[in-house]
């Protein structure tokens, strides 16, 4: 169990299980690391838009590049602005 | 997350750097992941390129499904922490090579190949080139079984006109340096109070420590003349004291020797021999014609020190 799937175990939320299509782990404002991501839609050194099994998510932000992306897994360092869900 | 746990420890393994062109860069990134290669790193360019790192292992696939898309790819670089021990696995060859080519240079630079004498005891060439034969140097010898200290000290002991010898390995050439011991009183006699000559010669240079210089650098000096004089002015009165000087004298021998044409060199090579010992300047050969014979005048210069004191 990951340590997210802990903290989810305290919130003790059957529904925020079933409603769960993405995490997304925040280090600062420097990087981020998202599961079950499925694609990178576009990105540029400003914008990483990724497409989730439902909608999208953009992450906005500095000098962004991608770190890893492997599977469904991404992670993007840079100096992270902000997040959005589309 | 731990369902990649592999390509985490990859990570810190060997990864390769290239450089893509082309539109749409995420599709070559989307279909990339789908074929399951990690991807690290991945900046964009302008021009739309982008760099991207994937693990070694994985980069001739990368490279492959780049190029069937139709993507300009080249290779950047291999980096991670094993990389240099993969340069090292895949340059084996070169390393063995640098190996052999270390260890012949080695064996080969025991060899010895040839001998130079240096200095102005040279002139002992001869004597100690036999000397050094009598001890198992020649060419072709080893510079391990020879030891070299051992081999100075022999020459020392073996020639007594010399006052120092040094024998060093450069290369593939043993050198040996030889210098000629000064003989304070060849060629004057003087006592304290006075330096007189005893040969015809011309002065090189003189240097009075003690005592009144007679003579100057250039004067023609013949045997008897007093060359330093042991007395000196003091509170108006003349006083003798001790003589301390040096002197070097150029000497002039002369030679003559007939025999047929172009035996220039021979008669040089015999008034040098005629000379052994000496520390010659000069040699200068004429060649005069005798009815069919040839009559060689070699004039050689040889040089002589004195000191008193």
């Amino acid at each position: 169990m990951s340590f997210i799937d802990c903290i989810k175990g305290c919130f003790n939320s059957e529904e925020l299980s079933a409603a769960e299509d993405y995490r997304a782990v925040l280090f600062g404002d420097k990087a981020i690391y998202l599961e079950r991501v499925k694609s990178i839609v576009s990105y540029t050194d400003e914008e990483v838009y990724l497409s989730l099994k439902k909608g999208g998510l953009k992450i906005k932000g500095k000098g962004l590049y991608i770190k890893k992306y492997c599977a469904e897994d991404v992670a993007v360092c840079g100096n992270i602005k902000g997040i959005e869900r589309v | 997350m731990r369902k990649h746990k592999g390509n985490r420890e990859s990570l810190t393994g060997l990864k390769t750097t290239f450089e893509v062109q082309g539109s749409n860069l995420e599709s070559l990134l989307k279909i990339a992941k789908n074929k399951g290669i990690a991807l690290f790193d991945v900046k964009k360019l302008q021009n739309k390129r982008m760099l991207v790192t994937v693990n070694f292992k994985e980069s001739k696939n990368f490279f492959a499904i780049a190029k069937e898309l139709c993507y300009n790819i080249k290779k950047i670089r291999d980096k991670g922490k094993t990389y240099p021990l993969y340069r090292l696995i895949k340059s084996f060859g070169l390393i063995v090579g640098a190996v052999l080519f270390f260890i012949a240079q080695t064996l080969s630079s025991d060899v010895v190949l040839s001998v130079s004498y240096l200095g102005d005891g040279s002139i002992y060439k001869n004597s100690v080139q036999e000397y050094l034969s009598r001890n198992g140097v020649h060419k072709y010898s080893r510079f391990s079984k020879t030891d070299l200290a051992m081999l100075e000290d022999g020459i020392l002991a073996s020639h007594k006109n010399l006052s120092f010898a040094s024998c060093k390995k450069e290369g593939n050439r043993l050198v040996v340096e030889l210098v000629l011991a000064k003989d304070d009183t060849n060629g004057f006699q003087g006592d304290k109070y006075e330096l007189i000559c005893t040969e015809d010669g011309v002065v090189e240079s003189i240097k009075v420590y003690r005592g009144t210089a007679l003579v100057k650098v250039g004067d023609a000096v013949k045997k008897g003349d007093k060359l330093v004089d042991g007395v000196t002015s003091l509170k108006d009165q003349t006083v003798k004291i001790n003589v301390l000087a040096v002197l070097s004298l150029s000497v002039e021998r002369q030679f003559t020797f007939e025999g047929g044409d172009g035996m220039e060199e021979m008669a040089k090579m015999l008034a040098e021999q005629s000379l052994y010992g000496e520390e010659i300047i000069d040699v200068v050969t004429d060649k005069e014609q005798s009815g069919e014979r040839f009559i060689y005048k070699v004039t050689v210069k040889i040089r002589r020190i004195i000191s008193v004191g």
